[in-house]
């Protein structure tokens, strides 16, 4: 039972978007920095340390290589590699180290130059490697075409609407634009949605995430540290986690997926439930990922997710704020970043001041990470204060 | 799909490991195997050594029919290497085996598909899909098939 015992103290995102003067180690580091100077702490605090992976610099060992760079000696260290749901199980893991006094600060980093650090036959190369070597891959899918499977059978089960989809990279982008580090500076309609090259049918290329350079950093911590901060602190209320699957092929259903039991667990460890959230910051890879989580996690009625972003509740100012910072489809996803930019997001509107993007109740934000297709899922409750 | 883009050509044969051995032997042949536990008798698919219903170790190569349904399908527009880009778009399909297990495969149609119009489809493989591993030059050409009586063929 983690609830009131975990804060996050600081949080960080590096520069975003092309960044070829940086490396990945680089770009880590820098939101690594950041992180701290947000927590009104120095580097020789932190005794552990969480990463993912990277596809363009593959160290064997990539959180020990990022203790050496960064110049720790942590006495907990590992790097964790469950896609892009890695963020949500590197806070559950700090969690649990600093609850148990295996360490008392841990700096936890994602994200890689995706954008700039590798060709683009190595992109589309690291796109495969999602799918099962011996009998998915023969057959030439990539990431968009799993989750373009997921979508044509939610659609074909619950009615959504190719234009429900096209919403949710609209709002995605209209958040974006208003985010000073974000490299989506102008808004795009539903038309162009639609109106954009195929990928994988029924999904075209706005409805798939981006590839940017960017890392995210956020620092967890104890509770007796709150006081000597530079900034509020966002508490840990609940976090859950489940895995049904990792291969599309084995999936035990196309519609439903793990989200509702993680997230049953992160709301009972929380002891709130979905119409407690005041906003949200889901996973969203493709346009259909957020309407699904939307409807396991309680937040909207389940066939009605597409709804809930097509009418505007998601908005900013709108009943549910949801992804406001764009999320992966209109601010970054370089590998395991693209979940911890709503950890980030999260806890910057927890503490309010973001100006054009501030949503107004900002109390209680709900953070959801997947990783493969939908096999991983991670839920976490925030809190403004201490539940 | 039209037909006239289908000029099959190679497309890249499977990696193989010693857990999907016999499963690809089998597709060279142009029969499709798949495992069934000796204790539950439940078909399974990936192959694996332990049944994930009830981990019985003991298992039975068994041939099925082809026959299955499609549960979902995307048309692919852009395709992960040369082989593949030569032939886009191309549908992949998840195909639920009147047997049970669940497998990927591709689709080959001379008529558009959209969905719902495959929702459920019927599959035969009775008309005898190269497997990706054959390489034959005799194997048949897409062009050979056409949709029957709303039964579409599939590559397994
Ligand atoms: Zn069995």
């Amino acid at each position: 039972m983690l609830r009131n015992k975990v804060i996050i103290a600081g949080v960080g995102d590096s520069d975003i978007g092309k960044v070829p003067d940086m490396s990945g180690l680089a770009l880590n580091a820098q939101a690594a920095k950041r992180a701290l100077d947000d927590a009104g702490m120095r580097m020789k605090d932190v005794d552990g340390l969480l990463t993912a992976y990277s596809l363009t610099e593959p160290y064997f060992m990539l959180g020990t290589v990022l203790a050496e760079y960064l110049g720790l000696q942590p006495t907990y260290c590992a790097s964790l590699v469950v896609g892009g749901g890695t963020p949500g199980a590197a806070l559950h893991h700090a969690a649990m180290a600093v609850t148990t006094g295996q360490a008392k600060v841990v700096l936890v980093t994602c994200g890689e130059n995706r954008a700039t650090g590798q060709s683009r036959d190595e992109a589309v190369n690291a796109l495969t490697q999602v799918g099962h070597p011996y009998f998915e891959n023969p057959y030439g899918p990539l990431v968009p075409a799993f989750y373009a499977m997921v979508t044509q059978r939610y659609m074909h089960e619950f009615g959504t609407q190719r234009e429900d989809l096209a919403h949710v990279a609209v709002r995605a982008r209209h958040h974006a634009v208003r985010h000073p580090n974000s490299p989506m500076k102008s808004e795009i309609t539903v038309d162009d949605v639609l109106a954009s090259k195929p990928i994988a049918e029924p999904l075209n290329m706005l409805d798939c995430c981006f590839i940017s350079d960017a890392a995210g950093a956020f620092i967890v911590t104890t509770p007796d540290r709150a006081a000597d901060l530079a900034n509020r602190p966002a508490w840990l209320w609940g976090i859950g986690e489940c895995h049904t699957h990792e291969h599309i092929t084995l999936a035990p259903s196309l519609t439903e997926f793990g989200a509702v039991q993680s997230g049953s667990q992160a709301y009972e460890m929380a002891g709130v439930g979905p119409k407690d959230i005041d906003f949200a910051e889901l996973y969203h890879c493709f346009t259909i990922v957020p309407i699904i989580e939307a409807e396991e996690l309680g937040l909207a009625e389940r066939v009605s997710g597409g709804e809930l972003f097509a009418s505007g509740e998601t908005a900013i100012e709108g009943r549910l704020p949801i992804n406001t910072h764009g999320g992966l489809l209109s601010y970054a996803q370089a590998g395991a970043s693209g979940g911890i930019h709503g950890i980030v997001e999260a806890v910057r509107q927890l503490r309010g001041g973001e100006s054009a993007r501030q949503v107004p109740k900002h109390d209680i934000a709900l953070i959801h990470n997947e990783g493969g297709v939908l096999s991983w899922h991670c839920t976490m409750i925030l809190g403004r204060d201490k539940r | 799909m039209e037909n006239s883009r289908r000029d099959l050509g190679p497309l890249p044969g499977p990696d193989i490991n010693a857990d999907a051995r016999t499963y690809w032997a089998a597709a060279a042949e142009e029969r499709l195997v798949v495992q069934c536990c000796d204790e539950c008798g439940i078909y399974r698919f990936y192959p694996r050594p332990l049944c994930p219903d009830c981990a019985s170790d003991q298992a039975t190569w068994t041939e099925v029919s082809g026959q299955g349904r499609v549960h979902t399908f995307t048309i692919v527009h852009r395709a992960p290497n040369k082989e593949f880009q030569a032939i886009t778009p191309y549908v992949i399909a998840l195909i639920d085996l009147d047997e049970g297990p669940r497998m990927m495969a591709n689709i080959w149609a001379t008529t558009p598909l959209r969905w719902p119009l495959a929702t459920g489809s019927a599959l035969s493989s009775k008309s005898a899909m190269a497997a990706p591993g054959c390489r034959s030059s005799s194997a048949p050409g897409i062009n050979q098939y056409a949709p029957q009586q709303g039964h579409y063929r599939w590559r397994w």
